[in-house]
């Protein structure tokens, strides 16, 4: 499987304090991969040491089969990146700015510029100063695209935007990049964006990766099973592979698989019982589940 | 499209049509405020010839008249002798501030570094541009002063003007890179510029003794030495390039290494 | 409870409401509902609605996705197919769009589309013949007997594990079941 993405062991202190921490990511070519995490997490900082922006206090790493330390120069020729809140050349008109790009690329679509600006309805002539949160982000957006990138990393680019705007932006990044053997890198908070177009994410919580997997494994596979059992089940029933937690509820079980789940379920069928019930995850369950945690309230 | 692609890895031409067109107000206003000094070169020299044997002994004033004895060594003692270095040296630290700072104020700075252009030739292309502007606004009303005083009717050496105005430079170059330096180590414009006319006022005070002459930039920069008693400074400018290159080279360290 | 059309033949708007509502009722049943035991509490449907246009006859499929089910897209959109086909929506030889035509529709991964289409073509729900487009297969268009009673078992099943949560007894279930087709039926019989 040929990687777009690697880290190995990616580490950055800032004063002894780890904003990432050993981080072990992997992704494939031509997915679309979403980055989850708290805020804090240590997301931004990752993005900012695969495009060189940072660099790393330990550990290596690999984009586009490109080392993020010594090649980091033509590693941000190959990618679109997109920050969080884009702070562009207030001063600059959108037609300035998109010049000003282009000359330190070595490939630029205009026709992809001109399609996409006509698109969004973009006042290129208008100072960026003066556009609107959704402008800037619809232009920055174009910016990342016009290179013609390998790789696309975004890091919550639809945030600010609203939900008609979120869809055309998340169709766009389909249009241009999935399928012709690009890859999408983002992180978001918008789980419902990340549920719809991701085929892979990882969760990462503190600066470590909690947990990774393809978007399909994860909706099949984690589930919660609710069983009351006619009597206790056999010890070692709930030391399965597969079962990552049990709870107690009233007289039964709230058992909480991540793997095999199929096989998890019909034996617990087998048992007699008054009741077997699938709950389903989604994405903000597993968020939650997987790096929410210390600071609830 | 793009031979231009092997240049930027030295150099970006569109990052340093960015930074001229940035400091577009500053080369303006620098050379109109020049020229208005060097158109008032000549048109003094008659006046004060005239009035000075008029107004009784004032004290700094004596041995002013050696300054008049002819009209290039009174060029000289306006232009690189005072104006020039003195009001350049203000502009040399309005253009060097804001060359890293104000990126960071703006919070572009991020953007930038998120381009294919690398640490160095960001730094070098920067730098270039601002010594193009300098340059622009010294040189440019240097060619002004000479052609105007020429128009005039006076006789001015070109040869001397020109090479006072390089070793001028040459200091200018100095500040500069000091600012420069500044810019890239405090994140807002006014800290740097404050503290980089602070730390040449520092540097300014052995010019004011006898003595420790020598050891001025400002000394130098007026090129005293080279036109008064025809030495061209050659060590004293190799000390001030050196010093420049040092400083430099601390600075793309320093901003090797910074976190926008 | 559920009305499934079992005539292949042009619908008209009405018609098609009618089939829909019932399949939206099961639907729910299966995606839905179980939610309200979640302890988590507030379940939030993002449901994303197509049209998707069969040129062909001039019908349009609805397609009710719900990314943040706990089932996966690929899985929805191959239930739907299944489902539609089975019930007569889809006839053999109707076209399916292509998978950059439904994945730009609905905005989800054109992967998750192709996944969807792949596997229907191993069941041999669809045909997929490359430079001409997808298509409903002439053999096989109706769900095997078993698989529909499976299907409705499960159906059952959920319905009576919740009227156990809620407390209803089997009359008061038995009085809403019959009510509900009595509704669905008249509403069927107005259509013909």
């Amino acid at each position: 499987m040929v990687l777009a993405v690697e880290t190995i062991n990616l580490t950055k202190e800032f004063n002894s304090f780890k904003a990432v921490d050993g981080l072990n990511l992997q992704v494939p070519e031509g997915s679309v991969f979403g980055f989850l995490g708290p805020n804090g997490s240590g997301k931004t900082t990752t993005i900012r040491m695969l495009l060189g922006i940072t660099k790393p206090t330990s550990g290596e790493g690999k984009v586009l089969g490109l080392d993020i330390v010594k090649d980091s120069l033509n590693i941000r020729a190959k990618i679109g990146y997109m920050a969080e809140v884009p702070e562009m050349y207030g001063y600059m008109t959108g037609e300035e700015l998109i010049r000003f790009c282009r000359g330190f690329y070595p490939s630029w679509e205009d026709g992809l510029v001109k399609k996409y600006s006509e698109l969004f309805n973009l006042p290129l002539k208008n100072k960026i100063s003066s556009l609107s949160k959704g402008m800037k982000s619809q232009l920055a957006l174009i910016i990342a695209l016009a290179p013609n990138p390998s790789l696309l990393i975004l890091d919550e680019p639809t945030s600010g935007l609203d939900p008609i705007k979120r869809v055309q932006f998340l169709n766009i990044i389909m249009k241009e990049i999935v399928g012709t053997g690009k890859t999408v890198f983002f992180s978001s908070h918008l789980l419902s964006d990340v549920e719809r177009v991701c085929d892979r994410v990882a969760f990462i919580k503190n600066g470590r990766l909690v947990k990774t997997d393809s978007m399909d494994k994860l909706k099949t596979q984690e589930k919660i099973i609710r069983a009351v059992f006619q009597k206790e089940p056999p010890p070692g029933f709930f030391e399965k592979p597969g079962i990552k937690k049990v709870q107690r509820e009233g007289n039964g079980y709230l058992i909480s698989v991540e793997d095999n789940f199929e096989e998890i379920f019909e034996a617990c069928k087998k048992m007699p019982n008054f009741l077997i019930e699938v709950i389903d995850q989604n994405l903000e369950d597993l968020f939650v589940a997987y790096v929410g945690g210390d600071n609830d309230v | 499209m793009w031979p231009m692609w092997e240049v930027t890895m030295m150099f970006s031409i569109t990052l340093f049509k960015k930074e001229v067109r940035e400091s577009r107000w500053k080369i303006i206003i620098g050379l109109i405020i020049f020229i208005i000094t060097a158109v008032s070169i000549p048109f003094t020299f008659k006046y004060v010839k005239e009035l000075l044997p008029m107004i009784p002994e004032l004290p700094g004033l004596e041995g002013f008249d050696r300054y008049l004895a002819n009209y290039n060594i009174y060029t000289w003692s306006q232009w690189n002798g005072k104006n020039l270095y003195q009001v350049g040296t203000i502009l040399a630290i309005i253009v060097g501030m804001n060359l890293i700072a104000g990126e960071k104020v703006s919070k572009t700075l991020e953007f930038l570094l998120a381009r294919p252009i690398s640490r160095s030739s960001l730094y070098f292309t920067k730098f270039s541009a601002g010594l193009l502007s300098l340059g622009l606004v010294i040189f440019g009303s240097t060619v002004f002063l000479y052609i105007l005083s020429v128009i005039m009717g006076y006789e001015l050496l070109a040869g001397d003007l020109f090479i006072s105005t390089l070793i001028t430079f040459i200091g200018f170059i100095f500040i500069f890179t000091l600012t420069f330096l500044i810019s890239t180590v405090l994140d807002e414009p006014v800290k740097v510029g404050l503290l980089s006319a602070f730390v040449l006022l520092l540097l300014a005070i052995p010019g004011w003794f006898q003595k420790t002459r020598q050891l001025s930039v400002f000394h130098h920069m007026s090129a005293a030495e080279y036109f008064l008693e025809g030495k061209f400074p050659f060590l004293p400018l190799l000390a001030v390039l050196l010093l420049s290159a040092g400083m430099y080279y601390v600075g793309i360290r320093i901003f090797e290494k910074k976190q926008p | 409870m559920v009305i499934m059309c079992q005539q292949p033949r042009p619908l008209d708007t009405r018609e098609l409401i009618i089939l829909i509502a019932p399949q939206i009722f099961s639907f729910s049943l299966h995606f839905g509902h179980l939610k309200l035991f979640n302890l988590h509490g507030i379940f939030i449907a993002h449901c994303i609605t197509v049209i998707v246009q069969q040129e062909r006859r001039g019908m349009k499929l609805h397609f009710y996705l719900q990314p943040s089910s706990g089932v996966p897209i690929y899985k929805q959109i191959i239930k739907q197919i299944k489902h539609a086909a089975a019930g007569g929506l889809l006839s053999a030889g109707d076209q399916l769009p292509s998978v950059r035509e439904l994945s730009e529709d609905l905005t989800i991964n054109p992967n998750t589309v192709s996944k969807a289409y792949q596997e229907l073509e191993r069941d041999g729900i669809i045909e997929i013949i490359h430079g001409v487009g997808t298509f409903v297969s002439k053999g096989n268009i109706f769900m095997e007997e078993k698989e529909k009673e499976g299907l409705m078992k499960n159906a059952v099943k959920q319905l009576f594990t919740e009227a156990y949560h809620l407390g209803f007894s089997f009359e008061r279930l038995k009085g809403l079941f019959l009510e509900a087709y009595e509704d669905a039926a008249v509403k069927g019989r107005k259509g013909d």
